[in-house]
């Protein structure tokens, strides 16, 4: 579930990611580790540091309309907190709920690439196929 | 790149085309697209004039979902569409005509400095740029406000600005709504936006936001560069940005709360991004409070803007900014919606004008245009990419006839972000600007691959169409010097 499994989708002003996992909670996880990947890189110079945890809990009427919503919290906790989330821990998940321990390092430690400003709901995909869901989302970048 | 668009696209000149309104049940207006042969291969080649078909279902929509030439592929609305919703007749108001980036404009500011004062010391007055004003992703800045100052900051815009000693009276004037929309409501803004904004008025954030040093390289019209002071080897300057975290969290929280109202309120849009609620609803209201609040975030941060960059022109010049002519000649938002009254087929009409990347471009004699203006028209200021060009226009009456006195906003992205990084060697592109003289600087080497002159459609075959339509008129163009960017 921890394995990176995306691809960049081109956009003309902005940009997107497909995703694919095995379950549910890899979508979510994949689709995270994505946006973090397109907004910042690792400086490899910069120390270990110290993890923080913050416990995410959401609700919403249906599984796509979740997907959106987490990441959109996450960009949101990000700069408030000051923080680029890097692991995740999935305590619950299905179709209308969330409840995700994100674990963060301090923006100090990245070099930024792009600015990512929402996760938006254009195009948006989420489906659940023989053997693996797949996901699309487009950020406003 | 996806495949091109196969829609039905009418001519009606050679700088209108239709988009009928038979080409999708549900439309309730045509689409009407201003552009020429030139740059309609590009408009076609992604999904802007889909996007352009889908905001025409909008409730209370009135004559057309229009698009300006810079038009290029968004989400829920396109970049350089315009649409204008009936307020008295259940018209929708929808954060995706808005965008993200609430009020994200551009100013412009004129000095009293020539190139030739200039032309050797350009490197090092980018180079104290980039010191002193904050920019990158997440940004923040030594302008900082306590929760309690940062309510007055949401409600009063600019003046609170000018208030804690950023700015004058006459910058106030010479800006859009004069820096401050009334109808402000900080109780329906989120305690999230409250916080992601508190530490970043005053930076100019990332991606396509800018400072540049310019100069005039071509006057258009001879009477109008004289009422606006302009002459050829004058330097102004250009500041992009809008209102960063703050706009972005209001956006987020209202198009969550608004994709509820289309079950609600029985709209039938096809694509979930358009979540709208009818202006005079409780969400509708509710909205339009906290985006004049992100609106007048966006104004207090570019007046901070030009503040800071008027502290760096004191001290590299050692004279005071009055001394040195850096007068504001006027700040405009491209990306906003606001209840304006129009006449359409004859008859007043309150309505409410989105305009997500597209510039009011209002006429002489029209209110909301400051006295000075009155005999010019507004300014539009029209910034391209940085390896060619910008503008200076007015608006027209042409403009209020026939787009809500609108016109377009910029260059208008052509290729991706991605193929930009693909295709672009950032140290080449360097040399290629710096043998135009141009000094860019930047927080990280992507942006300026990402923001490349050839990822942009050339903005003067943009200004050409706008000018040739008739809904702006040219007054001058510039060239950048020195740019920085987040």
């Amino acid at each position: 579930m921890k394995k990176k499994r995306y691809t960049i989708i081109e956009h003309t002003a902005d940009i997107g990611v497909a995703v694919e996992a095995n379950d549910l909670a890899g979508i979510f996880v994949n689709a995270a580790h994505a946006m973090f990947d397109i907004m910042a890189e690792r400086q490899a110079s910069s120390p270990r540091s110290l993890r923080e945890t913050i416990n995410v809990r959401l609700s919403a009427e249906k599984p796509d309309e979740l997907l959106v919503l987490w990441l959109n919290e996450l960009l949101s906790l990000s700069a408030t907190r000051g923080l680029i989330f890097v692991e995740y821990t999935v305590n619950r998940l299905d179709g209308n709920g969330l409840d995700i321990s994100v674990h963060g390092e301090q923006r100090c430690h990245y070099r930024f690439k792009a600015e990512i400003k929402a996760a938006t709901y254009n195009d948006l995909e989420l489906l659940h196929g023989a053997s693996s869901y797949t996901a699309k989302v487009i950020f406003d970048v | 790149m996806s495949d091109a668009w196969q829609g039905p696209l009418e001519k009606v000149d050679d700088y209108r085309w239709r988009i009928p309104r038979s080409y999708k049940p549900g439309m309730r207006v045509p689409g009407l697209v201003f552009a020429d042969e030139k740059l309609l291969k590009d408009i076609r080649s992604d999904k802007a004039l889909e996007q352009v078909a889908n905001v025409a279902f909008l409730p209370g929509i009135v004559e057309a979902s229009m698009a300006m030439p810079d038009i290029h592929w968004g989400y829920g609305f396109s970049i350089g569409g315009v649409a204008a919703t009936d307020t008295e007749a259940g018209g929708v108001i929808s954060p995706a005509g808005v965008g993200y980036d609430i009020n994200c404009g551009i100013r412009l500011i004129k000095t009293d400095l020539v190139f030739d004062d200039i032309k050797d010391r350009i490197k090092d007055l980018t180079h104290a740029l980039f010191s002193g004003i904050p920019a990158g992703v997440g940004s923040e800045g030594d302008i900082r406000v306590n929760p309690r100052e940062e309510k007055q900051l949401l409600v009063k815009g600019s003046r609170w600005a000018v208030e804690e000693g950023y700015g004058t009276e006459a910058d106030l004037e010479c800006t859009e709504e004069s820096g401050c929309m009334d109808g402000a409501d900080p109780d329906a803004v989120s305690d999230r936006a409250y916080e992601r904004g508190r530490s970043q008025s005053g930076t100019l954030g990332s991606g396509n936001h800018f400072l540049e040093v310019q100069v005039i390289d071509q006057l258009y019209d001879r009477e109008l560069c004289d009422e606006f002071g302009f002459d050829l080897g004058r330097i102004t300057v250009m500041i992009h940005s809008g209102s960063r975290g703050f706009g972005y969290q209001v956006c987020d929280d209202y198009v969550r709360s608004m994709i509820r109202c289309l079950q609600k309120y029985r709209i039938n849009v096809p694509d979930r991004q358009l979540a709208c609620a009818p202006v005079d609803s409780p969400e509708g209201k509710a909205y339009l409070g906290a985006m004049r609040c992100a609106a007048n975030y966006g104004w207090a941060n570019r007046q901070c803007l030009m503040h800071l960059t008027r502290r760096v022109f004191e001290k590299f010049f050692a004279s005071s900014w009055e001394k040195l002519g850096m007068r504001l000649i006027y700040d405009v938002a491209h990306n906003i919606a606001k209840i304006e009254t129009h006449t359409v087929k004859g008859k007043k009409m309150k309505l409410c004008v989105h305009r997500k990347g597209a510039t009011r471009a209002f006429g002489p004699g029209q209110q909301g245009v400051p006295d000075r203006y009155q005999k010019t028209g507004q300014p539009v200021i029209i910034p391209g990419d940085m390896g060619r060009n910008s503008y200076m226009l007015v608006g027209t009456k042409a403009a209020m006839d026939e787009t809500f006195g609108s016109t377009c906003h910029g260059a208008g992205r052509l290729k991706s972000r991605s193929a930009a990084l693909r295709s672009i060697d950032s140290n080449k592109l360097l040399k290629d600007l710096a043998s135009k003289g141009i000094t860019v600087l930047a927080s990280g080497r992507g942006t300026i691959v990402e923001e490349a002159p050839e990822v942009y459609k050339d903005v003067n075959d943009v200004v050409n169409v706008v000018h040739n339509a008739g809904i702006s008129k040219r007054v001058c163009r510039m060239r950048p010097l020195g740019v920085i960017k987040g």
